[in-house]
């Protein structure tokens, strides 16, 4: 079974025009996505890896080895931020 | 005993504020007391404000109670459940600085913490619509708003400015009618002549508190948001430029004033007030010659910006 992920109940996050903003509640820090990063953020929560590619490719129309290398290496800096938390099972978006 | 209120907060208050006009009848929520032996238990101290290099401010919470200790100067204890604040003045610090503290950062602090987004920015009524002026301390925030009201425009806030959200506007609530001044903006857009020292704002700096004759009354919809800066000017006396909401979050999160920063609801919740603002606020920079000789050219373009 694939894991899937959740957003940190740590951040509130908010999407202003083709950004979206990120904020940790527990130290004030904001943080800014850019525009692909923003897609997969939205589609994060309860999402594996796997989903979060192919959402990736049919909105950008880019290949899997693509997509799957971006989704990567950004939910990899998520998770090592804090910013994002692997789980066994979907969980609600945080907002 | 004394009544006043800025904005939201009303308070009674065993001293007296000549900064501020007595209301008539009493509606203090808050009572201010000075009390020499305040008793400061062992706060968890969660936050410092530095100055040169120096702490200048240490922000304390126990149970129900915020403290806020001023190096060198005064100590401030906010009860909330009592609703009283206790102010312990050190042994040099006087009677005007502490005046200052509790007008210009204890009240911002609390009403921040109440829940409206308090933003450190001056502001003016222009046509119904308020405009603030966000910068660095120095930058000229007080000035521009003083010569805006020379010519004409209403004083919506000098230092401390009060917002919330209603019906998806952000509305900006007037605090108190006086500038800030060090003595060279004085000497420049003072409304009308008074000796530069006759109201020293506080021990610690120069500036002067000038009382404005046009002041704001009432909420009104706060249009603009103009961040004063130090942007190269090659041929032009002003330049505005737009700011994307983005941007404009980045710069006023650490522009807003609330006491708790170490809570993280409070957090989310300023965050999202922070994110309305940049939504539906026109942003821009300004920036302009540091010449009070062309304080006049920077009047017209931020009224022309503004109608």
């Amino acid at each position: 079974m694939e894991e899937r992920l959740v957003l940190s109940p740590d951040v509130v996050w908010r999407r202003l025009g083709e950004t979206v903003i990120l904020c940790r509640t527990s130290t004030g820090e904001v943080s800014q996505l850019n525009n692909t990063a923003a897609f997969i953020w939205e589609c994060a929560a309860g999402a594996s890896l796997r989903d979060l590619s192919r959402a990736l490719q049919v909105e950008y129309s880019v290949n899997d080895a693509d997509a799957t290398e971006y989704v990567d290496e950004f939910v990899a800096n998520m998770v090592r931020s804090g910013l994002m938390i692997f789980a066994d099972s979907p969980r609600p978006p945080s907002r | 005993m004394n009544h006043y209120q800025l904005a939201s907060f009303s308070f009674r208050s065993f001293i007296s504020f000549p900064e501020l006009t007595e209301v008539t009848e009493p509606v203090g929520d808050w009572e201010l007391a000075i009390d020499p032996a305040v008793d400061l238990a062992a706060p968890t101290w969660f936050n410092t404000w530095t100055l040169g290099g120096r702490t200048w401010a240490e922000f304390g919470r126990d149970g129900d109670t915020h403290v806020v200790r001023f190096s060198k100067y005064a100590t401030f204890v906010v009860d909330w459940r009592a609703s009283r604040i206790r102010a312990a003045i050190d042994a040099h610090a006087t009677e005007n600085t502490l005046r200052h503290l509790f007008l210009d950062q204890i009240v911002p602090l609390i009403i921040g913490e109440s829940g409206s987004l308090v933003l450190h920015a001056s502001a003016v009524k222009i046509d119904g619509q308020v405009v603030g002026f966000v910068g660095a301390a120095g930058r000229g925030k007080s000035t521009l708003a003083a010569a805006l009201v020379k010519d004409g425009a209403e004083l919506v806030a000098d230092d401390c400015l009060v917002l919330r959200k209603k019906n998806g506007r952000i509305l900006a609530r007037p605090t108190y009618p006086s500038v800030r001044l060090l003595p060279d903006s004085f000497d420049a857009v003072a409304p009308r002549v008074e000796a530069r020292n006759a109201f020293r704002v506080s021990q610690y700096n120069e500036k002067c508190r000038v009382a404005v004759p046009r002041a704001a009354e009432g909420e009104a919809p706060l249009s603009h948001v103009l961040f004063l800066t130090t942007g190269q000017l090659v041929s032009q006396v002003v330049r505005l430029e737009n700011v994307s909401p983005a941007e404009v979050v980045f710069r006023i999160m650490p522009n807003n004033f609330f006491l708790d920063t170490a809570n993280p609801t409070r957090l989310a919740e300023k965050f999202d007030q922070v994110c309305s603002v940049a939504e539906s606020v026109a942003c821009f920079d300004l920036s302009y010659a540091r010449d009070f000789a062309k304080l006049d050219d920077v009047v017209r373009s931020v009224k022309a910006l503004i109608e």
